[in-house]
């Protein structure tokens, strides 16, 4: 187990620096140039080679990324060349607003698409069942985006009844939690049906294994069997998803960050990528990854945690 | 083990909490508010008031702005959001009032000498900076100005001061701007506006480079008092203040890129007060007694351009040809709704110094737009068509697409992010262009700002058209130099005539600004139409 | 000389039950999704029939209206016939997908093939390469390389192929690994057959199935992405029209007109549906086995 999980990370380090090496290679050889768009129209050719030079521009591929690693082992994403502002910074203020969305996504999700699974597990084949299973596959099918439009047209837009844009007053709770509802309902939509189906699946599945029988021949009530062994074991796999879709919800928060206009991490590197400031887009993609890879073996320690049933060689695969 | 699933299960929960929680609350304090420092962490729940209505709570004004600041740096600053902050927070010598009128600021008194080359004057006494970086003297105004001649790196509005040869000191509050020869534009884009804002020499030094891009103190009635990036921008009534005091206690400026993101908003009673380039809605909030719309003319033309040196439009019949197959009022309606004025030459808006009253006006014609394809001997012709990818210039590029179908040109749309857009200003990179839509805007009222991008220099820069006639260029520095308005209108009018008769150009629209007010907000807008004066405002 | 009996491979199961579409219409979930695939087919192939005006026609005086009996679905913002848009939206949904499926399930077949058959480092560098290209979430991979390549068709097919790519490699190898090992192979190998005839022969008949399936689980989830990076403005160039961009363009209206909005979601949620219904009914068909394994 052991063996595994230092292996597991030693790969997860070696991922994060190709990472690394990926985005720089990749942002330079992006057409478009920042400067002018920084600089605006009036800029001075020795502005522009000013500017150059604190994006690290002017330097070879592996000298940026040689500073790019070395500002990470001291902690420090580096300077903000447009705003001379560190991009920790930027990114702090633009992280916990995508992380409150996942997470609160996340336990919509939850709390909505378990019981749902659980209720189709235990009435299999009633009406309430197949009208669940459907509606469950509908709402896997709807894009985020498609369900943000909808929503901010209907609860915005006709109906004026939820705020459709930003994070609210600061400092204000109340109103913080009405700019989520929208925009955490249309990043959840998916998974609620995402896991009401596989809450669904794994608990007939349980309910089939021999100890389960076992137990219900023994005479123990169906309601203990139901809630207390099965669905514990059923919803294993259902932890295991989570870490990953705590990672998925942050790729789907770009659509709803825009629709929603929320300053996220989604749309901080969105808005990056179309003003080309290269070490914010680095740095922002770099934080994002380190997150989604770093939930990933999360989900994958827990997963082989609780069901040692897994080979662990077999899980590298 | 299976036992701690739901441990594991409420760790899991706890520990995202934790993350966010623990995420730094990022959160600029700058040096000139000591008092209010972290008030963006925990602000007053009275910040959400409504400004005028209620007596008790402060007056709170939530205001959109474009885009985040990037640059408040006076000599380098980067549009008109920075602008609006800079003269809410900076004062300069002198500035425009809430009519418009060019009136005296810090100075006490002044004069100005006959050959209009020495402007000396005396500087009111007792104007402290804020943030107790003592009383604005003469060492500021030498250095705020000067620093626009430095070469390394040369200033990106170096051109304002052009003329300056050197700020003279007399004694501490009397001084002499000493020009090399005179200039329009001094007296109407650079003094009162944002290149003439006089800047703090000490916080200058002490801040250094990078800090004054997002941190500004001034002599002015608010404080830049906070900065959370991406959120708000936070102005605090500056309390010391030497002038009257203005309306507001606080100015919130809240970071909205999207138009329709911020008409939600004014709707939500989220804004009490935001600018639009293109409102569709208009009809909307002019009908809606809880605001008042302004429609201010601003100096915002588009036009749609050809690249002369392009081979297949070097004939200057392919360009009427063009010109006549394009339907302005179509993309007048579909893009605006017919809410702008059609533009027909350069210089806006209408009653501007320059403006050209009996412009042409060139109304689509098949017929004839066929008969100048063929005088120019062509018969199938595919041109490309760049633009900056946004739904107004989408909507222009599909009819343009389809109007030019029936002409016999097949255009292929070419839609760029702005940054590859505008990156097509540097260095040439615009030599391949053939048809492209553009958009300048001059947030100063003054017509050589508009010719300034069309000259023969301007030719792998701004000048996308590629034209290059040196009678233009003559004409420009003529305008330059001519100091009184009416005798520069005929030069700018000649101007756009050498112009319309190349046929590179077909302008299409000359688009005001929209301003949308909560009712009880007094908004008040600078000359030119482009910034908001955020210190002028109050309750009505 | 045969000394052991192979089993069959699911490539030949495959063929031999081609009369899927009994199977599949059997199951009254399956033949929902299969209506709605079919009329997707339709709508591909015959376009031109069936959109009433050229996707392209402007009617500025008539722009943004609701539906009516000339304009069945209402206009969008340059007076084009929302409808007529919509079909043929249904081809550029199907260009797009059915190329970038088709290229990641080569390209992810073959290193697949590779790494689990050759292993060593070979196959340690395509783990590496696979797992990076999936430490980041796939719609900020798509927005960092369309901004270096540029928004066209083929761009967002390459994009979409490079971003599922791994799905596949990764299922692929994990079979090879297992059926490299196998007696039967082992055996073979000992008679002195070539690596060449026994990827061709044995492996690659067992591994197809899999990514074969999975490629069909994949197409609405395609569809959706490539609706996505056209809704941000990445994708197919005006005046053609993906549902995504009619999307889009219903977004910069959203305060004038409901309907560009409300249509072109309905329609990719729709497919989407259909798509996942047909792909879950043929998966439950060929391969029982992978029931539940895959949803997202």
């Amino acid at each position: 187990m052991l063996v595994y999980i230092v292996k597991r990370i030693l790969m997860t380090l070696l991922v994060l620096l190709m990472v690394v090496v990926f985005l720089t290679l990749l942002v330079h050889i992006v057409p478009g140039d920042p400067v002018t768009m920084i600089l605006g129209p009036r800029a001075t050719p020795s502005l522009i080679a000013q500017m150059r030079s604190a994006m690290d521009l002017d330097k070879p591929i592996y000298v940026q990324i040689g500073h790019f690693l070395w500002n990470i082992l001291h902690g420090s994403l580096g300077m903000d060349a447009v705003t001379g502002v560190p991009i920790a910074t930027l990114i702090g203020s633009a992280l916990p607003h995508t992380m409150i969305l996942a997470v609160s996504s996340l336990l919509l999700a939850v709390l909505i698409g378990v019981p749902i699974g659980m209720y189709s597990a235990t009435h299999t084949d009633s009406l309430p069942d197949r009208i669940l299973t459907i509606g469950s596959i509908s709402l896997t099918t709807i894009p985020s985006y498609v369900a943000g439009l909808f929503l901010l047209l209907i609860f915005a837009v006709e109906l004026h009844a939820l705020p459709a844009m930003g994070l609210g007053n600061a400092g204000d709770t109340l109103d913080y939690i009405k700019h989520l509802i929208l925009p955490s309902i249309a990043l959840a939509i998916t998974w609620i049906g995402y896991l009401g189906r596989l809450v669904r699946t794994s608990l007939l599945e349980v309910f089939n294994e021999t100890y389960v029988r076992a137990s219900r021949a023994a005479g123990i009530s169906e309601r203990l069997i139901r809630y207390r062994y099965a669905l514990k074991n059923a919803l294993i796999p259902t932890v295991a998803i989570l870490g990953v879709g705590l990672g998925s919800l942050m790729g789907g928060a770009v659509f709803i960050e825009i629709i929603f206009t929320r300053p996220g991490m989604g749309l901080l590197i969105y808005n990056a990528i179309q003003t080309r400031n290269y070490p914010l887009v680095r740095a922002g993609v770099f934080v994002v990854a380190v997150l989604f890879v770093l939930a990933n073996l999360l989900a994958d320690l827990v997963y082989t945690y609780l069901d040692p049933r897994i080979q662990l060689n077999k899980r590298m695969a | 083990m299976r036992k701690n699933l739901w441990f594991l299960l409420s760790l899991l929960i706890v520990a995202s909490m934790l993350i966010i929680g623990c995420a730094p609350q990022a959160t600029a304090t700058p040096a000139a508010a000591p008092a209010q420092g972290g008030a963006t962490q925990a602000p007053a729940p009275t910040a959400t008031q409504p400004p005028a209505p209620i007596a008790a709570g402060p007056k709170v004004l939530k205001v959109r702005i474009r885009g985040d600041i990037t640059n408040l740096d006076t000599a380098n600053v980067t549009g008109d959001v920075e602008d609006s902050i800079d003269r809410a927070v900076m004062e300069g010598l002198f500035r425009y009032d809430a009519t418009g009128k060019l009136v005296p600021q810090l100075v006490d008194t002044y004069s100005v000498s006959p050959d209009g080359l020495t402007i000396s004057f005396t500087l009111k006494k007792g104007v402290m900076w804020q943030g107790g970086y003592g009383e604005l003297t003469m060492d500021d105004v030498k250095f705020s100005y000067e620093r626009f001649l430095a070469t390394n790196p040369k200033p990106a509005y170096a051109d304002d001061f052009a003329a300056l040869d050197h700020v003279e000191i007399v004694d501490q509050y009397t001084g002499k701007l000493v020009l090399k020869q005179p200039q329009a534009t001094l007296w109407t884009t650079v003094l009162p506006m944002t290149s003439g804002l006089i800047v703090s020499k000490k916080f200058y030094d002490e801040a250094g480079p990078d800090k004054i891009k997002t941190d500004v103190i001034g002599t002015g009635p608010y404080v830049f008092a906070s900065w959370t990036p991406k959120q708000e921008v936070v102005l605090k009534r500056n309390p010391d203040y030497w002038g009257p005091q203005p309306y507001y206690d606080e100015i919130d400026l809240i970071p909205v890129d999207d138009d329709k993101a911020a008409e939600v908003a004014l709707k939500a009673g989220e804004l009490d007060f935001s600018g639009f380039s293109s409102l569709t809605t208009e009809d909307d909030f002019q009908s809606d007694s809880d605001f008042t719309v302004d429609v201010v003319p601003a100096d915002q033309y588009k036009w749609i351009g050809m690249n002369v040196n392009s081979p297949k439009l070097q004939d200057i019949n392919v360009r009427q040809a063009i010109r006549y197959g394009i339907d302005v009022p179509s993309i007048l309606a579909a893009a605006y709704n017919n809410k702008v004025q059609r533009a027909n030459a350069l210089i806006q808006p209408q009653g501007a110094v320059g403006f050209w009253q009996d412009a042409p006006v060139y109304n689509r014609d098949v017929a004839k737009a066929k008969d100048y394809l063929a005088k120019a001997g062509v018969t199938s012709l595919n041109l490309s068509l760049t633009y900056e990818n946004t739904d107004e210039y989408n909507t222009w590029a599909q009819i343009i697409q389809q109007n030019l179908k029936d002409v016999g040109i097949n255009v292929t749309l070419n839609p760029l992010d702005s940054s590859s857009f505008w990156a097509l200003g540097e260095g040439g990179k615009d030599k391949t262009l053939e048809l492209f839509e553009l958009y300048y805007s001059s947030v100063v009222p003054d017509p050589a700002w508009s010719t300034q991008w069309f000259t023969c220099d301007q030719v792998d820069l701004w000048n996308w058209m590629r034209w290059c006639s040196k009678d233009f260029d003559t004409l420009h520095q003529q305008g330059l130099a001519t100091t009184d308005p009416a005798q520069r209108a005929p030069i700018y009018v000649q101007m756009q005539q050498l112009w319309d008769a190349e046929a590179d150009s077909v302008f299409v629209a000359d688009q005001p600004q929209v301003y949308i007010s909560k009712a009880g907000v007094k908004a008040v807008i600078y000359p030119g139409g482009m910034s908001p004066m955020l210190r002028d405002f109050s309750g009505q | 000389m045969q000394y052991f009996e192979k089993p069959s491979s699911p490539l030949q199961r495959l063929l031999d039950r081609i009369p899927l579409v009994g199977d599949i219409v059997r199951q009254p979930l399956g033949a929902i999704g299969f209506a709605i695939v079919s009329l997707f087919v339709v709508c591909v192939v015959f376009a031109p029939l069936i959109a009433p005006y050229d996707y392209a026609r402007q009617d500025i005086p008539n722009r943004m209206e609701g539906p009516s009996v000339k304009y069945w679905l209402g206009t969008d913002n340059l007076g084009r016939d929302l409808f007529s848009r919509l079909v043929y939206g249904s081809r550029i949904a199907f260009e797009t997908a059915l190329p970038s499926v088709g290229i990641a399930l080569i390209v992810g077949m073959l290193l697949g093939l590779i790494a689990g058959y050759v292993g060593g480092w070979l196959d340690n560098l395509i783990v590496v390469v696979m797992d990076t290209l999936q430490a980041f979430p796939s719609i900020m991979l798509s927005l960092a390389i369309l901004a270096l390549l540029g928004p066209s068709l083929v761009n967002v097919i390459i994009v979409i192929g490079l971003t599922w790519m791994p799905n596949y490699a990764r299922v692929v190898r994990a079979q090879t690994l297992s059926i490299r090992e196998k007696t039967y192979v082992e055996a073979e190998r000992s008679l002195g057959a070539t690596d060449r005839s026994i990827l061709l022969s044995h492996i690659l008949p067992n591994v197809i199935a899999p990514p074969l399936i999975l490629a069909a689980m994949d197409l609405p989830w395609v569809i959706t992405f490539e609706a996505g990076l056209s809704f941000l403005g990445l994708g197919v160039r005006p005046p053609t029209p993906s549902w995504g961009s009619i999307l889009s363009e219903g977004f910069d209206h959203i305060f004038e007109t409901p309907w560009p909005i409300l249509w072109s979601g309905l329609t990719l949620a729709l497919t989407t549906l259909g798509f996942t219904l047909f792909g879950e009914a043929l998966r439950d068909v060929l391969d029982p086995r992978l029931s539940g394994t895959r949803g997202l």
